[in-house]
């Protein structure tokens, strides 16, 4: 068991108060490794609550710069970043609010070459990605490695997020099985996003992170949950684990990791 | 045979650990041939090894019981790490033939109190007989102990659920409490834990002792 300092005991207290997490949890969670795939909007407030928290390894993986239009909603960045590399800017963020913690940095675009490697480290996913291709193959190699995910999306107002246990819960293919062809489906960059909802919702990943870590509570699993901050609506769909899912089921069609099409403008 | 209080016996063990790491010292007093009172005094060598009385606070506490009555019965040490033995110092300087020497272990979890008469360096163990079935035995009773005297809410109450995940179900913690929100807060919020209240009680500075059983 770790010798708590004063300074932890401290910086912990109000986790340690907490019947569901206490000296055990706060333990759990200093021990715990997540990767956060994207420093943007969602992966932005995830990290920070990851660190502030005392996740004790924190991976942030993102191939961009800081652009001054990102800081409208990617709260890890600031003005003084702008053409600083995402991950880098990141750290330093994480680092700031907690020296505990150790931060690893990946600046690469995450792709089927380099995705197994990459995640096999950690914990617990947090998949803040902001296109289709990525978010399947982020689920594709949680589910092939066994790793538990938060899926979270955001657009406009509205917000979706699962918890994602391979194996026992309903993975994003259950769910939604194929990426939506190129362009159906407009992006942040062309439609637009509140920045407030990336934080409900990247904050809404943070929790359920910490809840599998300190196995405290119920999991986001089975669940879609839908928000529409416009008229702050919250909507909870019950999911289930499908016998024919490609990638979970019991006679997967999907065996490696390959990239899907990707549009030009999903990368923004 | 030395007769003693399980109150005094208590109050030299809380005192021992409240001087922890350093070693703690002072003299027991009897009355109609049993110790019931203790006195503390300042260990001028201040240190985890060693220990030594200042002659004038000596003067003082030895005419000090004479006043009310008491007469002075045997001299207590604490051993904060090493067993209740004398070392070949205490032996060294055990001046006095007429007093028992009484020694605290810390050692353990669980303190020891053993006795001794020591004559021209010579030790003999004496048995202790222990009277009184006083309801607190904050200090004795309990397996780990807490003096959270100026640590306020909430970190009096972190660093009892720090405590807990040290011990196992069933083992009592001793706490000392604040008086005011820390002794409202503390049993109520450990209470609602499913951990058990075995006694409370208020000593004289105003601070309360708490026994609590883990569940």
């Amino acid at each position: 068991m770790i010798d708590f300092s004063e300074e932890q005991l401290e910086r912990y207290s109000r986790h340690i108060l907490l019947d569901d997490v206490g000296v055990d949890g706060q333990e759990k969670l200093l021990k715990a490794k997540v990767l956060i795939v994207g420093a943007g909007g969602l992966g932005s407030p995830a990290a920070l609550y990851l660190a502030a928290a005392g996740v004790g390894t924190i991976g942030i993986i993102d191939s961009d710069s800081v652009e001054v239009s990102n800081l409208q909603r990617q709260i890890a960045h600031f003005t003084k970043d702008i053409g600083c590399s995402k991950v880098k800017s990141a750290a330093e963020k994480l680092q700031a609010i907690n020296p505990d913690i150790s931060v690893r940095t990946y600046r690469e675009f995450i792709c089927a070459n380099n995705i197994t490697e990459i995640i096999k480290e950690f914990d617990f996913v947090i998949d803040g990605t902001d296109n289709f291709p990525t978010k399947f193959l982020v689920n594709d190699a949680c589910v092939l490695l066994g790793i538990p995910f938060s899926h979270g999306g955001i657009l406009r107002f509205n917000g979706q997020t699962m918890t994602v246990i391979p194996g026992k819960t309903a993975c994003y293919r259950c769910t939604f099985r194929n990426p939506p062809p190129p362009d159906a489906v407009p992006s942040c960059a062309q439609a637009g996003v509140l920045g407030a909802v990336a934080g409900m919702l990247g904050t809404i990943q943070a929790a359920e992170a910490l809840k599998f870590i300190t196995g405290a509570g119920i999991l986001l699993t089975n669940t879609l949950l839908t928000f529409d901050a416009k008229n702050m609506l919250f909507r909870r769909i019950k999911l289930y684990k499908q016998e024919n899912c490609p990638i979970c089921g019991p006679n997967p069609k999907i065996t490696e990791l390959v990239d899907a099409e990707q549009t030009a403008c999903g990368f923004h | 045979m030395l007769i003693i209080t399980l109150d005094t016996i208590d109050k030299i063990i809380f005192h021992s650990r409240s001087e922890a790491p350093l070693e703690a010292c002072g003299y027991l007093a009897q009355k109609e041939g049993i110790i019931c009172r203790h006195i503390e005094m300042k260990n001028v060598d201040a240190s985890p090894v060693h220990y030594s009385m200042d002659p004038a606070q000596q003067f003082e506490a030895a005419k000090c019981c004479r006043n009310e009555g008491y007469s002075l019965r045997a001299v207590y040490h604490s051993h904060p790490e090493t067993p209740a033995r004398p070392s070949p110092e205490d032996i060294k300087l055990a001046y006095d033939p007429t007093l028992s020497y009484v020694i605290i272990s810390l050692a353990k979890i669980k303190p020891q109190v053993k006795s001794f008469i020591i004559q021209k360096e010579k030790v003999m163990p004496e048995d202790i007989n222990i009277i009184g079935t006083k309801k607190m035995t904050t200090t004795i009773a309990a397996d780990v102990f807490q003096d959270l005297r100026g640590v306020g809410c909430p970190m009096n109450l972190v660093k009892t659920k720090v405590a807990f995940s040290k011990m196992q179900s069933g083992q009592i913690l001793g706490l000392v409490l604040d008086n005011g929100p820390p002794i409202n807060n503390v049993p109520r919020s450990v209470v609602r834990e499913g951990h058990e209240i075995l006694a409370q009680e208020q000593l004289d500075d105003g601070a309360w002792s708490v026994l609590i059983r883990k569940a």
